[in-house]
């Protein structure tokens, strides 16, 4: 029962974001590149044409008319048609979507199978080889362009060792490169957040009990250290999920992988403006409710928290 | 007199205070090292203001993608245009844009937060709201989005890497700050009727000045990432203009026969931006220990 109301007060809190982001949104795309009407009918067409067009579009009405309108559409699941293909630009995205969702879902599996076990390791031994090797992937993560390492591993394993395909989605070895350059943009970080959050468990008290009780490492590690740990691991992956979809973009670009990503990118050099709001706010809403669920795991797993924001709620 | 001795007390423990900040830089290798590195690139690209081995702009096919030699020491690019020179003018635009953005940013996030958290009531609600927009936004998607509608260009770079950057600030600023808030000094400066800007100014803003400079230097790291990849998708600085993400955005057709069109303005992006995350860690250590947890590189 707590649970239920937590979740609907914490989706209660996020309909204010979601207008200012659906605001902002529509700012964007009406309001500052121009004229859409023009743009639709082509630099060619004739001024009446292009009224035509706009009154079609409402866009001769006022602007919070045209954004009332907006949100009342959005809010019956229709996006809009894409310029360039004319069909409806939820088709697009929901045919598109899979691509992306696995991409994300292997690169993620790959990152915490990497960062866990090194972000553990080096916590246990300082100072020791795996600890090294440890900052320097940490490091590597936050100073190397994505798209600049997707290049190096394209020209490794396609262009040298011609093991692994450059681009498409056509067999399942298609998506080791992306996988793993994308995994290569939150390992840095869940490494090292897995790292100090393993360091700050071990000083506590209560594994201080349990090595005075004389409990075998691996017991101590699993129990008590992983367990309390896992906290600040998971309120990282939620915040790197916004990492994920913005290193999904650069990606699935330079692999020429089908997800939204690429659309996205695609999108914008067709200039297909109801395409790109499409997406955009897609990528926002998904980004919005993924940060909910995160919030909730993260109220589940920390007891405290969840005792007094549910008692409170 | 006795107000002047202590003051002067007061400016010899702060020059002293800073002389252990630097000597506590100095020791961590790493960072101090990378504070040199960064040196020689931002020299390299101030000398290209003066002078370039070969004229930037200037293309020959007939000399199109060679590799590194004695002549053109990092090669030619696809349409025969000196890397090396390509590479010392584009740094201007990709550190510049990201250190004027950043600059910016911090500014306007610092200035927002000191404001929410100081105030309170209904200034922060709308501040916070204001930024809980922007970070229901992923901050690549919010770049790409901007530069979509303000159209490409150095002005549009700079709006976009500032908006994406400022939330940051703010939430910072604003966590400090109500910290500090009802520390007794800052209730003393109310009752003897100092107005809230000293109050800001005089006790506040030293407290989070730390914390501004350190995440600073990540964002710089950071924001040179950004500003590449926008001109990798062709989203940034529009051509021929030698930025050094669309110089290999346009080079990366020729990766399976010429990879060094691509490996040098990507190893430049690299050390540049790993030299601002160690010199932001080293800064860390020696301005504000306590938040190692707090403060985070991206």
């Amino acid at each position: 029962m707590t649970l239920a109301r937590y979740l609907v007060r914490r989706v209660w809190h996020s309909i204010p974001t979601l207008i200012g982001a659906l605001l902002f949104i529509f700012i964007l795309v009406r309001v500052l590149p121009g004229d859409p009407a023009r743009l639709i009918a082509g630099p060619e067409a004739l001024e009446e044409d292009v009224q035509r067009i706009r009154e079609q579009l409402g866009l001769d009405r006022p602007l919070y008319i045209q954004f009332i309108d907006y949100v009342s559409t959005i809010l019956k699941g229709d996006f809009g048609r894409s310029i360039k293909f004319g069909t409806p630009v939820i088709n697009e995205i929901l045919f598109r979507l899979p691509y992306t969702i696995v991409l994300a879902l292997v690169a993620e599996v790959i990152a915490v199978a990497v960062a866990l076990p090194l972000g553990i390791l080096s916590a246990l031994r300082p100072n020791s080889k795996t600890s090294y090797i440890t900052s320097i992937i940490s490091l590597v993560g936050a100073s190397t362009p994505v798209f600049w390492i997707a290049l190096i591993l394209i020209y490794v394993f396609s262009v040298s060792l011609r093991l692994l395909p450059s681009s498409g989605a056509e067999s399942p070895r298609h998506i080791i490169l992306p996988a793993i350059t994308l995994s290569l943009v939150l390992m840095g970080n869940l490494t090292r957040i897995t790292r100090s959050s393993v360091i700050e468990v071990l000083s506590s008290n209560h594994v201080l009990t349990a090595v005075a009780k004389g409990l075998k490492d691996r017991v101590i590690v699993i129990r008590h250290v992983l367990k309390n740990a896992l906290i600040p691991i998971v309120t990282i992956m939620g915040l790197q999920i916004g990492n994920l979809l913005g290193g999904a973009i650069i990606t699935e670009t330079v692999f020429a992988w089908p997800g939204i990503g690429s659309l996205l990118i695609d999108a914008i050099f067709f200039r297909d403006y109801t395409l790109i709001q499409g997406i955009i706010l897609f990528m926002v809403l998904v980004f919005i409710i993924i940060n909910i669920v995160v919030d909730i795991i993260y109220a589940y797993i920390d007891p405290r928290i969840r005792d007094v924001l549910w008692r409170t709620s | 007199m006795e107000d002047e001795l202590i003051l002067k007390k007061i400016s010899e423990a702060r020059k002293k205070q800073l002389t252990t900040m630097w000597e506590v830089f100095k020791s961590n290798k790493t960072a101090y090292t990378s504070l040199y590195v960064l040196l020689a690139i931002i020299m390299l690209v101030l000398v290209g203001f003066f002078y370039t081995p070969y004229n930037p702009y200037d293309f020959d096919l007939s000399r199109a993608r060679q590799p590194p030699s004695p002549k053109h020491l990092l090669g030619t690019d696809e349409l025969g245009r000196d890397i090396l020179s390509r590479l010392m003018v584009g740094g201007r635009y990709t550190i510049g844009i990201s250190f004027i953005s950043v600059i910016l940013g911090s500014i306007i996030g610092s200035t927002l937060g000191l404001i929410s958290g100081f105030f309170g009531g209904r200034i922060d609600t709308v501040v916070q709201r204001v930024v809980d927009v922007a970070l229901a936004f992923p901050t690549t998607l919010l770049a790409i989005a901007l530069m979509v509608s303000l159209g490409p260009g150095i002005l549009s770079l700079i709006v976009a890497i500032s908006i994406s950057t400022f939330p940051t600030y703010t939430r910072l600023v604003r966590g400090v700050v109500l910290q500090v808030v009802n520390e007794d000094y800052v209730a003393a400066a109310k009752l003897l009727g100092r107005s809230s800007w000293y109050i800001i100014f005089k006790h506040i803003l030293p407290n989070v000045i730390s914390p501004i400079i350190v995440q600073t230097s990540y964002y710089l790291g950071f924001s040179i990432l950004l500003a590449s990849a926008l001109g990798f998708l062709g989203l940034g600085v529009p051509p021929p203009t030698p930025e050094w993400g669309s110089m290999i955005g346009s080079g990366r057709v020729y990766l399976f026969s010429s990879p060094h069109i691509v490996m040098f303005p990507g190893l430049f992006i690299t050390i540049t931006a790993l030299s601002f995350n160690l010199i932001g860690d080293g800064l860390r250590d020696a301005l504000d220990p306590r938040s190692r947890m707090f403060l985070r590189r991206f």
